[in-house]
């Protein structure tokens, strides 16, 4: 569904920052969550992939090349994104009219259904709403023309816990008929345990690893107990290890590989604990446990 | 053309219409022609961020991630400045049709004819070239400060010639010479825009990083 191919991007000539040599693939029927700190390039990612900025490589989204196909290949894209790009001063219902005849396959009945499904009043003026309604909004929008990929940008960041599960049970189902894919850049990253299929990691403009996410969370523990018991585990497959008041807290990369005392209480991470400690570990850290343990 | 646009349009050509028609209200008020009009190009052709809002047609934000090829918005682009620019110009027509501003224009003489004639090509011509400032700052300041700076003086070169109906001999003739020039040098600065930088600058419009760099600024 999305392949990504050597993508490259500086912002600017003065900009230090700038997406160095990024490849993914995408297949249909899947979700992949986006994680990485604050400045990682996860939103300049996909606004190259939305086709705002131009990066060299290649960008296939649903058989369309993005540069050589470019209309062809927004016409599958659904989005959600923080700023939005619907003009204020409209209501909800005109943004259907106005902005659903951009799309050849725009279902206005379908759009109404879900600002319905969704407790949004269609008369209400796009900026009047608050930040999760205009998510909602962008949401009941870009489940209304038939897209095939959607990009998410923090979707549920401002979302109320019922949305929010209400948000996750349509994200799963989209993807369930193995047509669609979704690709959410999320900081929640309980959202992404519980629907996402792929993990892809970015730090400085880098892919450190686009992996399975049980395949990603399988490599690691997550090994507790008293610190002189940590202490003997190999330097080499420590990411980080963590001092608690009565304990020590260890991720442990490449298990197999490394047996641990069986004193040590073991489970596998969760992506929340697997980012805590592969961040924690520092960027360096972190870029030597992806090149030697996540990359395929 | 989508809905969307034509609202986009309709918007940005109002605001045009209206900052134009100011020119069409000064010359209905004032008892000769006057340069109120162009006080207030000078104030906007001095900036040029000012001018690029008032006479440049932008695409709104949403065009640039539906499912329009670059071509395709450039097309789009040129008809939306097409019609912005009519709406600029709206007040010309006005301003030719309406027996009493035709007449005062007029004034009876042939000397007023010529110079109501003049300003009309010398108002039409910083209208355009207003669009094209910003973006020739950008690619090069030093044309754009020459080309403010060109029409500056021939605005002031303008003002020194409204007393044509007064004057006689020698002095007429340098008059009427300079007024020549004026026309010609409006009309010179309009084509050289629009074949140098027209294409290339709706190129760049076309392009999301272009418009938003710049509005970043």
């Amino acid at each position: 569904m999305l392949q990504v191919w050597n993508l490259d991007k500086k912002l600017s000539e003065n900009h230090t920052f700038h997406l160095e040599n990024i490849s993914f693939h995408i297949p249909k029927g899947y979700i992949c969550g986006l994680i990485g700190e604050n400045g990682a390039g996860k939103t300049t990612l996909m606004r190259v992939l939305m086709g705002l900025y131009h990066a060299s490589g290649n960008i296939v989204i649903d058989g369309h090349d993005l540069k050589l196909d470019e209309a062809a290949a927004k016409e599958s894209l659904g989005l959600v994104f923080e700023e939005g790009f619907f003009q204020g001063e409209m209501s909800l219902e005109q943004i259907g009219i106005f902005y659903g005849q951009l799309y050849r396959r725009f279902e206005m009945e379908i759009y109404l259904s879900y600002l319905e499904q969704f407790g949004l009043d269609k008369k209400q003026k796009y900026k009047k709403l608050s930040k999760g309604m205009k998510t909602k909004t962008q949401f009941a929008f870009a489940l209304s023309h038939d897209a095939k990929l959607f990009l998410l940008d923090e979707p549920t960041a401002g979302l109320d816990k019922h949305f929010r599960e209400e948000f996750l049970r349509i994200c799963a189902k989209l993807v369930s008929d193995g047509e669609r894919s979704v690709l959410i850049s999320s900081h929640i990253t309980e959202d992404l345990d519980r629907i996402a299929d792929y993990i892809a990691y970015m730090q400085d403009g880098k892919l450190l690893f686009f992996l399975p996410k049980d395949e990603l969370c399988e490599q690691f523990w997550i090994a507790t107990g008293e610190d002189y018991k940590c202490g003997l585990i190999p330097e080499e497959a420590v990411v980080y290890k963590e001092k608690n008041p009565y304990s020590t807290s260890v991720m442990v990369a490449n298990r197999k590989r490394f047996p641990m005392d069986e004193a040590l209480e073991k489970h596998t991470p969760d992506i929340r604990e697997f980012m805590h400690y592969f961040v924690k570990g520092g960027k360096q850290n972190a870029e030597t446990v992806a090149e030697k343990y996540l990359k395929k | 053309m989508p809905k969307l646009l034509q609202k986009s349009i309709l918007k940005s050509s109002v605001i045009s219409f209206l900052f134009a028609l100011s020119a069409f209200v000064y010359l209905c008020i004032f008892e000769r022609n006057t340069y109120c009009f162009f006080n207030s190009a000078i104030a906007v052709f001095y900036s040029p961020e000012l001018a690029a809002t008032l006479f440049l047609f932008k695409l709104p934000d949403y065009m640039y991630v539906a499912p329009y090829s670059e071509n395709q918005r450039e097309k789009l682009l040129k008809k939306g400045q097409t019609y912005k620019f009519l709406s600029i110009y709206a007040w010309i027509i006005v301003l030719v049709l309406l027996p009493v501003t035709f007449m005062k224009c007029r004034g009876g003489s042939t000397e007023d004819a010529v110079l109501c004639l003049t300003e009309i090509i010398l108002s039409t011509s910083i209208l355009y070239t207003n669009a094209f400032l910003k973006f020739i700052g950008q690619t090069d300041i030093v044309k754009m400060v020459v080309i403010v700076f060109a029409r500056a003086i021939v605005i002031f070169i303008f003002a020194g010639c409204m007393d044509l109906g007064n004057v006689t001999g020698a002095e007429k003739t340098i008059e009427l010479i300079m007024i020549a020039i004026i026309a010609v040098f409006s009309i010179f600065l309009v084509v050289y825009c629009r074949l140098k930088y027209y294409d290339m600058m709706i190129n760049c419009m076309a392009d999301y990083e272009y418009v938003h760099r710049n509005k970043k600024k």
